[in-house]
């Protein structure tokens, strides 16, 4: 097998869904590479789940391809899933069994080997996601953030290859939330995870690539670092008191300053957001610029470090990037 | 100890499991316990009923054919309504919930989850609303009028009904698979048995002889040794037919569904 294949995991070409004649998905193009934390971004409604279950084979592509592990999502859906493990939005179990018996089940789709290896896998899994002393309860009775927890545990059950996490921390309180990541951080070193969600603050945390998609449209796919260093200009934030007027124009003078935006922060506080385009010199001489006047002074300088969230708004809002 | 992989069987594949599942839903909860109270109490306490009832009034012979008749006509009809409702469910409820969609995420197939489901319900329902209820019959035949029936005769009828069962299994079971909610699924099956009582004065004898409609009547009469309506060989093959169609139709339809 080509080494292309065994590094890119999922790869969707034109993959487009449509429900009545309402474009859900259009002509989405992706590419997952192994052991990637790939986080799949969007809106309510932006296409995330359908792209899911495309994969996953719970519904038909309208056109296009989708590939997982080079086998085709629908011909080849039963030998796809052998690699997979999967977590649901709202993950749904059957109520009258209990958090062992419900991964015992899962396990048995993958497994027939021998009932006390399969029982120590099965305490290892629930342990690892802290419901080993819960175990044996019904799981009728969970909270959500153990049923996200029962997901998981159930969703790697087999050591799957690829975890596909569909809005695996959206129901949860802070502490559920802190530990879903946890966990999704530990079983990276032996699974690729494709996940989507709407809580941007987790996506900065865990994930290495990440792909966003807007009216079922893929807007902007990049590696997380590539993606928070803003518009492709650098950007400083000064901010400084004193005789600024004079500093202004010295900063504005400098031929790699593309644009300089002024606010008040406070009475004698004023912060600047300096693009430039040649952050070598910027690093050298912008700060000393500033100092050259002894009645200036500053309080605060660095790069700017853009959040995901307002990555996010600006590509919703407009434009593309990829 | 290392856990071997579970091997790819085509259609087949993790149907073992998923039957499992089914029976674990009656057998590892209460659900077949009320289910035969309920059937214990209303096919062989009916029939303790009527016969503690008739027992200075008929003779053992007399007695012993209406018990026969009772049971396999009305204790076939309620068993049918039964069947009806624990079937229709069995497909719009999981769909419904979620968790047909997260089974289909594994290594399973769809005629599997279908043919598992019917599987589970016919073998346990007819156990638990057939079979049971039967033996308590007998008992009461036997400690009330004396006698008991011809066995290769009760057995037939027996075997005829559980092929009417299953039927209306199948049939609700197929429906499950082309309707969203448990309303038409129910309704248009017990439709089906209300059409076989009016279809033998509107349609051509063919046709309602190539129907299921005719077997309880049928079962009934082989009990009692009556006359037959009809040649039953021929509605009992035909609803074997039909079981294989409407099953066939349900993985059919199932395999096109999307979640």
């Amino acid at each position: 097998m080509p080494n292309d294949a065994n590094d890119v995991v999922i790869r969707t070409a034109g993959l487009s869904k449509s429900y009545r004649g309402v474009e859900a998905l259009t002509g989405l193009d992706l590419e997952v590479k192994r052991n990637s934390i790939f986080g799949f971004l969007g809106p309510n409604g932006a296409g995330k789940t359908t792209t899911i279950k495309l994969l996953l084979g719970l519904a038909r592509p309208t056109a296009g391809t989708a590939t997982l592990f080079g086998l085709d999502s629908e011909r080849d859906t039963l030998e796809v899933r052998r690699k997979i493990g999967y977590l649901a939005q709202d993950p749904r179990y059957y109520d009258y069994m209990t958090a062992r018996e419900t991964v015992r089940f899962t396990a048995r789709f993958f497994f027939s080997g021998p009932g006390a290896a399969l029982e120590r896998h099965l305490a290892e899994t629930l342990d690892l996601v802290g419901l080993g002393d819960k175990a044996d309860r019904p799981i009728r009775g969970f909270s959500g953030g153990e049923r996200q927890r029962l997901g998981i545990a159930q969703a790697q059950i087999a050591k799957p290859e690829l975890l596909i996490l569909d809005e695996p921390a959206a129901s949860l309180d802070p502490m559920g939330r802190r530990d879903v990541l946890e966990v999704m951080a530990r079983l990276r070193s032996h699974t690729t995870i494709f996940y989507s969600t709407h809580i941007l603050e987790d996506v900065q945390r865990v994930s290495d690539t990440v792909a966003i998609l807007n009216q079922g449209r893929l807007i902007a796919r990049a590696p997380i670092g590539d993606l928070l260093s803003g518009s492709g200009h650098t950007t400083y934030t000064v901010e400084l008191s004193g005789n600024v007027e004079s500093a202004r124009r010295r900063v504005a003078g400098l031929p790699w300053v593309l644009s300089l935006d002024e606010t008040a922060v406070a009475a004698d506080t004023t912060r600047w957001q300096v693009s430039v385009g040649d952050e070598q010199a910027a690093d050298q001489t912008l700060a000393r610029t500033i100092l050259a006047d002894e009645s200036t002074q500053l309080r605060s300088f660095g790069r700017r470090r853009y959040q995901l969230e307002e990555v996010f708004m600006s590509l919703i809002e407009g434009g593309s990037r990829q | 100890m290392t856990l071997d992989p579970t091997p790819s069987r085509g259609w087949s594949t993790g149907f073992g499991n998923l039957l499992n599942k089914e029976l674990r839903s009656w057998w590892g909860t209460r659900r077949w316990l009320v289910h035969l109270g309920l059937w214990l109490a209303v096919e062989t306490g009916f029939i303790l009923l009527i016969s503690l009832e008739g027992r200075h009034d008929m003779t053992p012979a007399k007695g012993l054919a209406e018990t026969m008749q009772v049971f396999f006509q009305a204790g076939g009809f309620f068993a049918l309504i039964g069947a009806v409702l624990v079937t229709q469910g069995a497909i719009v409820g999981e769909r419904s919930s979620g968790t047909a969609a997260w089974v289909l995420t594994k290594p399973t197939t769809r005629p599997a989850f279908v043919l598992s489901k019917f599987v589970a319900i016919t073998a346990t329902f007819l156990f638990l609303s057939l079979v049971l209820p039967a033996i308590g019959v007998l008992v009461v035949t036997k400690l009330i009028w004396h006698t008991l029936p011809v066995a290769s005769h009760f057995l037939e009828a027996l075997g005829i009904l559980a092929l009417h069962q299953t039927f209306y299994i199948a049939l609700t079971l197929m429906l499950g698979t082309v309707f969203g909610s448990r309303g038409p699924v129910s309704g248009l099956a017990l439709g089906f048995w209300v059409a076989g009582n009016i279809a033998p004065n509107l349609l051509p004898k063919w046709i309602v002889l190539s129907m299921p409609w005719m077997l309880t009547q049928g079962a009934s009469a082989i009990a009692t040794w009556q006359p037959l309506p009809a040649p039953l060989w021929i509605p009992a093959t035909a609803t074997a037919g039909w079981i294989v169609l409407v099953l066939g139709l349900a993985v059919w339809r199932f395999g096109r569904e999307e979640f």
